[in-house]
């Protein structure tokens, strides 16, 4: 009888029937369970602990821990409703929240590796000009003051005393030219130590320019017009990679960084299609 | 033949600073004399970087080490944008706000001690209503968890550290120090402390702990009981609602010579000028004084409303001064001047012509037509705000040591941000043609006293003293319009001041009458924003003699120096940009120097 009732197809089709029923039943009750299942294990409650204790200075009771539990699953459960209800979307705040968690996550990769010695010395090989002492000046000046003389005479007067120094070569060369107020001699200037006194101004070019061991000029600065006397100088000097170690390193490191950056984004960005929408509306 | 003289000529020569030997001075000649011969420095005494609360809310995210490195002249990115620094400076004190000191970084890291807590969001939020919510929060509340020993301790330590790595002993000088950002009622009682080093204290003093400069005072003398070197820099008295030289302690008493002794000695410097405004003097204080109307800001702190101009301003001030000291016999506003930028950018951009905003996103360059705007914003009205100023100091070399002591004798100027030098020396046989003397500074020092300091009364003989003043512009900038002495006196009881126009370019006569020079003139362009140097001189010097003295009448005296005219910060960001002048400040300034006074007193 049984075995009859078996094979039966109509019995057949509805055992069938309420087994396909009863496993969708359970999927779909088990689905539903894990959705509102909210686990709260040893290490949530470490790290709600944790949190605690960094912002107040102690450690929670058992009595705090019990509320620091209960105020997480009272969050929780918002959280998960508000995910369900899609607020996360198109908010201004989460949006930027997640973009510095992602920056922030990137860079500590990126800051992970610092470079090897063989990498420092390929960095140092490619970057030496960077590295390098700057060129430098030492000279004496004469000053003819626009003040006192007017700008094209006093431009005229070291035209002359330059003629004079040429011809004459050991005059008393304190007797020409107007007073200075700050110094009539400077030692191993770089060109930045040169505008910082004399302002951005082409002195400074001259002055690298000129040549050593004569009187020359006249060159204007912020002041007025001056004769230039370079007495010395040295090219810009490429510094060994031992004595500069340090300094590289940090250069490096923060090229390194900031490539890793680069190429970290770069691989991000290349995940996506951008169309610029708003070009089309404005040519329009 | 040369090599030898210039050996010797060398030697004493610094490379980052402009040396002031006058013509002919040598390393020989400058150890001779009396005092040794000095240089001027520029620098910044007032900065904030993003660990000030404020410029974090600003969106500044600039580091004290960024700063530091952003004043040496190197290149610092800033919203995305390398800006650079054209004429690096000499000296650099990042001034972070204590309150709160470093806290909103430490709350915006996903990985720091504060993740997913209520302030991280607030702090993390991109809406300026919330992050004004949790600036308000704060300030109210003071949450305990931001002001733990350990936490104030660590960000107090990072300043210290920043400023440490940056030092280098005769290139470039930082100095610890911070702000106490005391405002009562929006009424700005701020002060600048400045530690000379090499002993710092555990902690600042913050506002917290007390809004009464008397208790910052006793803070002080704690840490130079400890043999901590400190003083304290008031400044913005033009937001001070007229509380900065007010006839009153901070309770309302009138001053007594006790608080008037405590405050002469821990304060001996007053920021005259910085980006929210120019706190020297306004047309009301002093109707007759044509170039008064400077950079003005009067509206109380993040207010609509204007602040009481009574008590509010550096030249009042000293008159003030004599008037308290007439009555308890010590002046309690014996103050020399300083000039700082007070930016919340973290960088000391005081060039007109290459400034990228001061306070974040407020007022960034990259966003012209709000940096343009005259709008109250939560700091200020954006376009109101200055491209200003620095700090010069007379020392002899470019260390902390040497720039503190200048501090504490006042031998200081100000600039609205050009780097002018002016030296000031008050005597009373200061030969007649001492100025064109070579080597003249160092015979000012051995016969008189320089700016800052002390005028005795006069010897037997001596009618009114003389003084010698001497000025050289800014080689990046403008020509020099005209010197002028600012004196201000006290006759029974009641001060007065008079402008004296001393010296100038070209061949201006002074109105017969009142002595006044006419204006310079002006060769901008506001098309292109340009201006040429045909007009104006590289360098003015004179000697002066008070016509109106009278031995028995206390007196101050400074020297301010006027530049020719050039285009404010606001009409080269409008021409780059092909906007519109703002309407609501003038399209060009003068720029300018304020020397710290000499005081004269009848008894000795």
């Amino acid at each position: 009888m049984s075995k009859r009732l078996i094979r039966d197809p109509v019995v057949r089709f509805l055992a069938l029937g309420a087994a396909i029923f009863w496993i969708t039943h359970l999927l779909h009750h088990s689905s539903q369970n894990t959705a509102q299942r909210i686990v709260v294990d040893a290490a949530q409650v470490r790290r709600l602990s944790q949190l605690y204790q960094a912002q107040t200075g102690a450690a929670p009771s058992q009595v705090e821990i019990d509320h620091l539990v209960d105020d997480y699953i009272h969050d929780e459960v918002l959280y998960r409703e508000a995910l369900r209800l899609g607020l996360d979307q198109n908010d201004d705040i989460v949006r930027r929240r997640l973009v510095q968690k992602i920056e922030f996550l990137n860079s500590d990769l990126a800051a992970a590796a610092p470079p090897s010695e063989t990498e420092l010395r390929r960095y140092y090989s490619a970057h030496a000009a960077e590295f390098a002492a700057p060129a430098a000046v030492t000279f004496s000046h004469i000053y003819f003051a626009p003040d006192l003389r007017g700008e094209v005479s006093a431009r005229q007067a070291a035209l002359d005393a330059l003629r004079a120094l040429q011809t004459q070569p050991n005059p008393a060369q304190r007797q020409v030219g107007d007073p200075f107020p700050l110094q009539r001699t400077y030692a191993e200037l770089s060109a930045g130590e040169v505008a910082q006194v004399f302002g951005h101004t082409p002195f400074v070019a001259a002055l690298f320019a000129a040549p050593v061991g004569q009187w020359w000029g006249p060159i204007r600065s912020g002041y007025g017009w001056h004769l230039v006397f370079v007495s010395h100088r040295v090219e810009q000097r490429i510094r060994e990679f031992e004595n500069i170690k340090a300094q590289v390193a940090a250069a490096a490191a923060e090229e390194l960084r900031r490539r890793a950056d680069e190429r970290g984004y770069a691989e991000m960005e290349a995940r996506y299609f951008v169309v610029r929408e708003y070009a089309a509306q404005v040519r329009r | 033949m040369d090599r030898r003289i210039l050996a010797v000529a060398l030697t004493s020569l610094s490379l980052s600073a402009v040396s002031a030997m006058a013509a002919e001075g040598s390393a020989r000649d400058a150890h001779a004399a009396p005092r040794q011969v000095r240089s001027a420095y520029f620098g910044d005494l007032h900065l904030h970087t993003s660990l000030s609360l404020d410029a974090f809310i600003y969106d500044t995210r600039t580091t004290p080490e960024e700063a530091y490195r952003y004043a040496q002249g190197e290149p610092v990115s800033y919203f995305g944008r390398e800006v650079r620094r054209r004429a690096p400076l000499d000296f650099l004190a990042v001034t972070d706000h204590s309150e709160f000191l470093g806290v909103l970084p430490l709350l915006t890291r996903p990985d720091g001690p504060y993740a997913d807590s209520i302030w991280q969001r607030m702090a993390s939020s991109c809406d300026p209503g919330v992050l004004r919510e949790l600036f308000m929060k704060l300030n109210k509340e003071h949450p305990a968890q931001f002001l733990t020993p350990s936490l104030v301790r660590s960000q107090w330590q990072r300043l210290i550290d920043a400023a440490e790595a940056n030092y280098h002993p005769g290139k470039f000088t930082t100095f610890v120090a911070y702000e106490w950002s005391s405002t009562p009622d929006r009424q700005n009682l701020h002060r600048n402390v400045i530690f000379r080093g090499p002993k710092f204290p555990e902690r600042p003093f913050s506002s917290i702990d007390s809004e009464h400069p008397e208790d910052l005072w006793s803070y002080l003398e704690r840490q130079r009981a400890l043999g901590i070197e400190v003083l304290a820099i008031p400044h913005n008295s033009n937001l001070s609602n007229g509380l900065m030289f007010a006839n009153a302690d901070s309770y309302g008493r009138p001053i007594s010579r006790a608080y008037a002794e405590r405050r002469a000695r821990n304060e001996r410097e007053v920021e005259i000028t910085q980006t929210k405004g120019t706190s020297e003097t306004t047309p009301e204080i002093s109707p007759t004084d044509e170039f008064a109307d400077f950079e003005l800001y009067r509206y109380l702190l993040g207010a609509d409303t204007r602040g009481k101009i009574d008590g509010s301003y550096v030249r009042q001030g000293f008159g003030r001064g004599l008037e308290i000291a007439s009555r308890v016999g010590v002046n309690p506003f014996k103050l020399g001047v300083v000039g700082g930028t007070d930016f919340h950018s973290g960088l000391s951009s005081t060039e007109e012509a290459n400034f990228p905003g001061g306070h974040g996103r407020i007022d960034n360059a990259q966003h012209p037509e709000a940096a343009l705007s005259a709008k109250l914003t939560g700091v200020g009205k954006p376009l109101l705000f200055a491209a200003s100023g620095l700090t010069g100091v007379w020392a002899e070399r470019n260390t902390r040591e040497s720039i503190f002591a200048a501090l504490m004798r006042r031998e200081t100027f100000a600039t609205s941000g050009d780097r002018i030098q002016v030296r000031l020396f008050a005597g009373w046989n200061l030969p007649a043609d001492l100025g064109s003397r070579s080597g003249w500074v160092s015979e000012a020092y051995a016969r008189g006293v320089p700016m800052g300091g002390d005028l005795r009364p006069p010897p037997v003989g001596a009618v009114s003293p003389r003084f010698l003043v001497w000025a050289l512009k800014d080689p990046d900038s403008g020509n020099l319009d005209r010197i002028q002495i600012v004196k201000v006196w006290v006759d029974h009881g009641v001060s007065h001041e008079h402008v004296f126009d001393v010296t100038w370019s070209g061949n201006r006569k002074p109105d017969p009458k009142t002595g006044t020079v006419p204006p310079v003139g002006s060769t901008v362009n506001l098309q292109d924003a340009s201006f040429t140097n045909d007009i104006g001189a590289a360098q003015l010097e004179t000697e002066w003699t008070d016509p109106d003295f009278d031995p028995a009448l206390p007196a101050v005296y400074y020297a301010r120096v006027l530049a020719i005219p050039t285009p404010r910060w606001s009409t080269y960001l409008a021409a780059r940009n092909h906007l519109p002048l703002p309407a609501d400040v003038p399209a060009t300034i003068q720029e300018r120097a304020w020397t710290s006074p000499v005081f004269y007193s009848p008894h000795p």
